[in-house]
């Protein structure tokens, strides 16, 4: 998901406005995906899927408790947001790199 | 003796004559080929009976044909018509006059009650339409149909409405709206005026758009220039960066 710089300044450069928003975008999410290429960040987030997918297992089997389905909707909300910041930047990343 | 007495007395022996011969010709035939006396006898015998069968028959026949006759005669004609009407009768059927009155009655009736639904569901739909529009406007329009396309297209009130009024319409804004003139109608065209320069920006007057913190923290992670990224926004692109 690397940025081509010449090519996000030919994007600036076509249009102004756009690429102001797309700057501040890419600022707001490049934090996330540098989280998940650093090894602490990729641990938490190993952690977190270990976590969702036995409180999973559980309430697949219909054995978990009340407080881990809780456990469970907390994991998947961080994760959920999680994603889809990766998600938005590799879209504005995908965009850019695109520009002719 | 009188002369009739005379001719009857006569007659009489000339009949005995003629069957004692007959007899005596009987009795030598008799005689003579019995077998084929035999056969004849036979013969009519089978005849006769042949002939009373055929009687029998016929005279059945005419009995059944005669009870239902008096069966056909006997029910009433209004009955056998009633449930009918002109669609549901054969061509066969045979019909009075007065049926034939009622039933044609009846089908008038009925066309002129659809030709009544027609109109008031066209009316309706008219309204509907309509309330929508300006009321002076929809008046015209209206007033417009009603003169010159007040026309039935189908059995559909609705649809046959909605085609009415809106080429009612069309005709009422077309009369509405001002034809176009050709400014240059009648004069020669001239040469334009002032090519270039009036109309040409001469320097770039949209305002640059600001970064915010997180953009600006973005451009100096990934290490570009902050001029470079100012004249991208100013919309410059370096020559470096143009395509030849």
């Amino acid at each position: 998901m690397e940025i081509d710089q010449i090519k996000l300044q030919q994007y600036i450069s076509k249009n102004p406005k756009q690429g102001a928003r797309v700057l501040s975008q890419l600022g707001k999410n490049h934090q996330f995906v540098n989280a998940i290429s650093d090894p602490v960040g990729q641990d938490i987030m190993r952690d977190a899927i270990n976590q969702m997918e036995g409180l999973l297992e559980k309430i697949v089997n219909e054995e978990s408790t009340d407080a881990e389905r809780a456990e469970y909707r907390a994991y998947r909300r961080i994760l959920d947001r999680w994603t889809e910041r990766i998600n938005r930047y590799k879209t504005m990343v995908d965009e850019v790199n695109s520009t002719t | 003796m009188p002369e009739e007495a005379v001719q009857g007395s006569l007659e009489e022996a000339v009949v005995a004559t003629e069957a004692t011969e007959a007899e005596e010709s009987a009795t030598e035939t008799e005689k003579e080929v019995p077998e084929e006396k035999k056969e004849e006898q036979k013969e009519r015998s089978r005849f006769g009976r042949r002939l009373s069968k055929m009687e029998q028959t016929l005279s059945d026949f005419i009995e059944r044909t005669g009870q239902v006759l008096e069966n056909f005669q006997r029910q009433p004609m209004e009955e056998k018509v009633t449930k009918q009407t002109l669609n549901e009768l054969q061509d066969d059927d045979i019909v009075t006059v007065r049926d034939l009155k009622r039933l044609w009655s009846e089908e008038q009736n009925k066309t002129m009650t659809a030709q009544k639904e027609y109109e008031s569901g066209y009316v309706r739909h008219l309204k509907t339409i309509g309330g929508d529009e300006d009321p002076d406007l929809n008046e015209e329009i209206v007033k417009e149909m009603m003169t010159n396309f007040n026309i039935r297209h189908s059995n559909d009130p609705q649809a046959d409405a909605e085609r009415n009024y809106y080429r009612a319409a069309r005709v009422v804004l077309k009369k509405a709206t001002p034809d176009k003139k050709n400014p240059l109608k009648g004069e020669k065209p001239k040469g334009a005026t002032g090519v270039g320069g009036d109309t040409a920006l001469k320097d770039r007057d949209l305002p640059i758009p600001e970064l915010d913190e997180y953009a600006k923290e973005f451009v100096q992670k990934v290490g570009m220039k902050e001029d470079s990224i100012k004249k991208a926004l100013k919309g410059e692109t370096p020559l470096s960066l143009r395509k030849i």
